[in-house]
């Protein structure tokens, strides 16, 4: 019972101090739980985190979900995945309220207008990072190029991850008869 | 009111199971599964990106949130939000054993070769429609460019990708100046 609140605790912690989500989190979850509480050795919680960060989702509850359920099964799993969502939810309920009933202030729409425009650049800045590493191989290019031209035409986000996974199996399968 | 919950907690179990490539893979569903259903619209949703980049927090669950919140209250925030979480249980149960293995590891690998840059380019496109309507101001005759929304975002763009800028840093900023000079 006791570990169970520490391990809410660490999570809730961790939720409601780091900024910018999943890639933030993993150096933290590992500081806290390995170094620091000393819950789970070293190299297994980096297996472990490994493992959640290439799964779908949110990474930051994939990587609680992982570590609770190692530490204390499905109980912990549930714990340490409401501890990290938790300070997330609560802000966003109570900002809800605000930016709903300050919608029409003229400030805060011209707030919203500058910042809006800046989150664009932002995005952009974000996809040509997450980019990067698939531009050294051409085939990858191809299927950047694949999946734009077909999200033009409305084809389902769902429908192109899969053929993406198809065809990266396709393309390895190649690799491997060449080499 | 229990049918909009459970329809936002299977839409966003969906979104949980399906995005990949951390905070920004939740874009490529949006327009889809939350705008078309007129439960936010798109100008909301970035406003809920800067929000998100300037309290802590993932993206992803802000998400969920806000738009549960905004149709059910406190039971519709919790129903979306759970949704978004429920697949991270049967993945973290079920498929992390799996890939635990030799064999699943590398299938898995062999896979992610291929759905990162679909991702990618559908993040691009995702990126693209969002630009088209913040950066273009559609007119009673033609549309016209809102030249200082296009300068705005170049000078976002240039502050992260090259100056490596914190993000809330560049939210406060435009936030302080656009409430001065459009308020």
């Amino acid at each position: 019972m006791q570990q169970l609140w520490t391990l809410f605790w660490i999570f809730f912690r961790i939720g409601a101090c780091t900024f910018g989500g999943g890639y933030v989190m993993i150096p933290i979850i590992q500081h806290e739980i390995s170094e620091k509480y000393h819950l789970i050795p070293e190299e297994e919680l980096a297996e472990i985190l490994i493992i959640a960060q290439s799964l779908p989702g949110v990474m930051a509850v994939n990587a609680a979900t992982s570590v609770g359920y190692k530490l204390r099964g499905k109980t912990g799993a549930i714990i340490c995945a409401l501890g990290v969502a938790l300070p997330s939810f609560l802000i966003i309920i109570f900002l809800a309220n605000l930016i709903l009933k300050f919608n029409d202030n003229p400030h805060v729409m011209g707030a919203f207008h500058w910042i809006r425009a800046v989150v664009v650049g932002m995005i952009a800045a974000a996809a040509v990072k997450l980019g990067r590493p698939c531009l050294k191989n051409k085939l990858q290019i191809l299927l950047i190029a694949i999946a734009f031209v077909l999200a033009i035409f409305n084809v389902h986000p769902v429908v192109l991850i899969l053929g993406g996974a198809l065809a990266g199996w396709l393309i390895t399968r190649q690799k491997g008869e060449t080499e | 009111m229990l049918q909009l919950c459970l329809e936002m907690m299977l839409v966003f179990a969906m979104i949980g199971l399906f995005c990949f490539g951390g905070g920004y893979g939740i874009l490529p569903f949006i327009q889809g599964e939350v705008i078309n259903r007129g439960w936010m619209e798109i100008q909301e949703f970035i406003n809920i990106i800067a929000v998100s980049e300037s309290t802590p927090g993932p993206l992803g669950i802000n998400v969920a949130t806000y738009v549960g919140f905004k149709m059910g209250g406190l039971i519709g925030a919790t129903f979306a939000t759970v949704g978004l979480m429920l697949p991270a249980f049967f993945l973290v149960l079920l498929v992390t054993r799996i890939l635990q293995t030799e064999r699943g590891g590398r299938a898995w690998e062999r896979m992610t070769v291929g759905i990162r840059p679909v991702v990618v380019g559908l993040i691009f496109y995702a990126a693209y429609s969002i630009g088209c309507t913040v950066l273009l101001k559609p007119g009673a005759a033609a549309i016209s460019v809102d030249w200082l929304s296009v300068l705005l975002a170049a000078m976002g763009f240039v502050a992260i990708h090259k100056f490596k800028l914190h993000p809330v840093i560049l939210i406060g900023a435009a936030a302080i100046l656009g409430a001065l000079f459009m308020g």
